[in-house]
């Protein structure tokens, strides 16, 4: 498995408030649409449930639920999988929207329409009505990692503060850290009755109304909150039902942390805009065995189902052809992947090792999206095996695209979604790139949001770019670099580690990677490459956490020296500076991302403990 | 001899290993899973000194489960966080 991989496993993870070494913080963003005539909510033609595609976009989300209830109440929206069997309980349609009126009127009580409200709930049937209550309410939900005895409460305050949270909704199982628990009052979603929906009253919602804040962690450190709005929401879960080929038949499986946007959208409220079936397994369940989720695509004979590329890695690492007897993966038609980087030696290993139980490679489904958008931003043909593109190397680090049979293989993220519009731009100077050049990804759609909250400075560089030539816009610049090669979009990394020397561009993962490699050392550790300016010139710093087993009886020399033998090598770059530093000091996001900027600012001001520091000798 | 002066020994432990074997186990996992010699695995330094990351000690437990063939909680590395306590907790 690799690094970007485990990191994001730290996301998984915090669901049950498990991290070993996390660290806070965070970024990301998001602007509007408006494209849509607000008008004619309630007037216009009622739901047609055959074909939910047709859904209008002027719908909220409590209109799109309630109607399901009334359409197919008895319809099956959740089950719960454990361990090789279905629980006998089930969350039907008439379930979820009798629970979410009932907890909504809880809300209205406390006059919470517009409020923001901490969504703590373990991953499961309270969740999910603890989410729909909140857009029943016209409160705003707050999707939040669960915080746990003993652990860091910094990201948990600091969101609270951010939003001036009114409440908390929890199960009363769940055991809150008792700092959480005396400054906000907490709800407690399985103790309310259903009688209390008799008192609920369909709130007053327009569609750019936000339904929820999705928090996201970026390289600056702090935590930001999207402001998606039911209008956002519901274009976003329309194009990927589409995209995903989905009907009300269609049946999934999410294992999925629901405090990210893959899970919580993705997984989850996708499969409810369809009236569809989802069966929810536990984040550490997969974790723990990730063969359980193989085994229940099989068992329930799941078509949708899907995480980022570490999953599929851990699947072909962990599980043993012995375990696999019986596994029948034919009816798998859509294995999306997105959230990280998505590798084409994964999908690779994953087809061929799973082809014997059925697995199709035209199964896999890249995409890319984020949350400052909604979720999807691009995605493939669902009947199609992926199209991969392999290009030179060179033409690569001067920003063009050249296929050529050896090089970096590249996977397409598909085509941009309904209604969506997205060019390649140079970050420099703001103008539409050649087709065959490199540049960083910006899009126009109703599901990009309104920005972060509260933020209105911060959003205006990325919601609101315009191209300096035509003036098109307004545009989320994405961050993201990438080109489109006949309509389909390949990403090539982040902007932010692009790292440009004497003209050549060399992306941080790479060099990171290289690193990492290059000796035993550095096995399970971390490692962050940026460059700093030392008069003229630009320079390369390479910090690189040494494992803890390790520090004993570490020789420093002959590591920098295979270090810097290593990058020279692979990407031709001199290596100035490298540190050495113990494991746990390389600052990540909340979702286990390493964050380059705040290192280099650790690292120029002299707060990065290193254990050992090689840098040339100074010129006199 | 009379049987029923003794009471018969619990089913679910005929057969489980001492907290001595899972110890031994442990380290030798936790080695091969870090890449280094058992002998630098210290059974009371806790797991998360060694880098080993949420996943890996999620996926511990689940090797842990197929060894013992019985059930054991894919958060048990966080209530257990040393190779001694995990042990002493697991030992029949």
């Amino acid at each position: 498995m690799d690094k970007g991989a485990k990191t994001w496993l730290h996301q998984g993870l915090s669901c049950l408030g498990i991290c070993f070494r996390n660290k806070p913080l965070a970024l990301a963003a998001a602007y509007f649409d408006a494209l849509y005539p607000i008008n004619q909510r309630y007037l216009m033609t009622p739901l047609t449930f055959d074909y939910p595609q047709v859904v209008s976009p002027d719908l909220t989300w409590v209109d799109l639920l309630s109607k399901w209830a009334a359409q197919q109440p008895d319809q099956v929206a959740f089950q719960l999988w454990n361990d090789g069997a279905a629980l006998s309980g089930r969350l039907t349609y008439a379930d979820l929207d009798g629970r979410s009126r009932a907890m909504a009127a809880q809300l209205q009580q406390r006059s919470l329409q517009g409020e923001r409200v901490l969504l703590l709930c373990p991953p499961g049937f309270d969740y999910v009505v603890a989410f729909c209550a909140c857009l029943y309410a016209g409160a705003i939900a707050v999707p939040m990692y669960p915080p746990r005895p003993n652990q860091s409460l910094e990201r948990f305050q600091r969101i609270a503060r951010d939003v001036q949270a009114a409440l908390m909704l929890a199960t009363s199982t769940q055991k809150l850290p008792p700092e959480t628990l005396s400054t906000l009052p907490c709800l407690r979603v399985d103790r309310v009755g259903a009688e209390a929906a008799i008192d609920w009253q369909v709130p007053t919602i327009a569609p750019e109304d936000i339904a929820f804040l999705q928090y996201t962690s970026g390289s600056t450190g702090t935590p930001k909150g999207v402001q998606i709005s039911h209008r956002n929401l519901m274009h976003n879960v329309a194009a990927i039902s589409r995209k995903f080929g989905l009907n009300h038949h269609s049946e999934g499986v999410c294992w999925l942390p629901p405090y990210h946007d893959m899970g919580l959208i993705g997984g989850m409220l996708t499969s409810l805009y369809q009236g569809a079936l989802t069966t929810l397994m536990s984040p550490v369940d997969f974790l723990q065995r990730p063969l359980r989720w193989l085994q229940a695509i099989s068992q329930t004979q799941t078509t949708i189902s899907g995480g980022p590329n570490f999953a599929y890695d851990l699947c072909v690492d962990k599980i043993k052809p012995e375990q696999c007897q019986g596994l029948d993966l034919s009816r798998w038609s859509v294995a999306f992947t997105g959230a990280e980087p998505i590798r084409a030696a994964t999908l690779e290993r994953f087809a061929t090792t799973f082809a014997d139980y059925g697995f199709r490679p035209e199964a896999f489904y890249p995409c890319y999206g984020m949350a400052e958008a909604t979720l999807m931003i691009t995605g493939g043909d669902h009947t199609s095996a992926p199209k991969q593109l392999t290009v030179d190397d060179a033409a690569l680090a001067a920003h063009r695209i050249q296929p050529a049979d050896q090089g970096r293989p590249l996977v397409s993220c598909g085509q941009v979604i309904e209604k969506a519009h997205l060019v390649i731009v140079d970050p420099q100077t703001l103008t539409a790139c050649q087709p065959n050049e490199v540049g960083e990804i910006w899009v126009t759609s109703p599901s990009v949001a309104g920005g972060y909250w509260q933020q209105p400075e911060l959003n205006q560089k990325p919601f609101h770019a315009y191209l300096a030539d035509t003036g098109a816009g307004p545009f989320l610049r994405t961050g993201d670099l990438g080109c489109v090669q006949d309509g389909e979009l390949f990403v090539t990394g982040r902007l932010k580690e692009l790292i440009i020397i004497r003209g050549r561009n060399h992306y941080a993962s790479d060099i990171e990677a290289t690193v990492a490699a290059s000796h035993a050392a550095f096995g399970s550790t971390w490692g962050a490459a940026f460059t700093v300016e030392q008069g003229s010139q630009t320079q390369l710093v390479v910090v690189q956490e040494v494992g803890r087993v390790w520090l004993r009886r570490l020789e420093p020399e002959p590591i920098i020296r295979t270090i810097r033998q290593r990058v020279t090598q692979v990407h031709g770059l001199r290596v100035e500076t490298v540190v050495l530093v113990k494991p746990g000091s390389i600052p990540k996001t909340s979702s286990g991302k390493i964050q380059r900027d705040r290192c280099r600012s650790q690292f120029l001001a002299g707060h990065l403990d290193p254990i050992k520091t090689a840098q040339p000798a100074p010129v006199h | 001899m009379n049987a029923s002066a003794n009471p018969p020994p619990d089913p679910a432990k005929i057969n489980q290993p001492t907290a001595v074997a899972i110890e031994a186990w442990l380290i030798a996992q936790l080695a091969a899973c870090l890449n280094t010699p058992a002998e630098d695995i210290d059974p009371e330094v806790p797991f998360d000194s060694y880098g080993l990351d949420s996943a890996e000690a999620v996926g511990l437990s689940g090797e842990l489960e197929d060894w013992l063939q019985r059930k054991v909680s894919p958060t048990l590395l966080y209530d257990y966080p040393t190779v001694a306590a995990l042990a002493e907790h697991l030992g029949a």
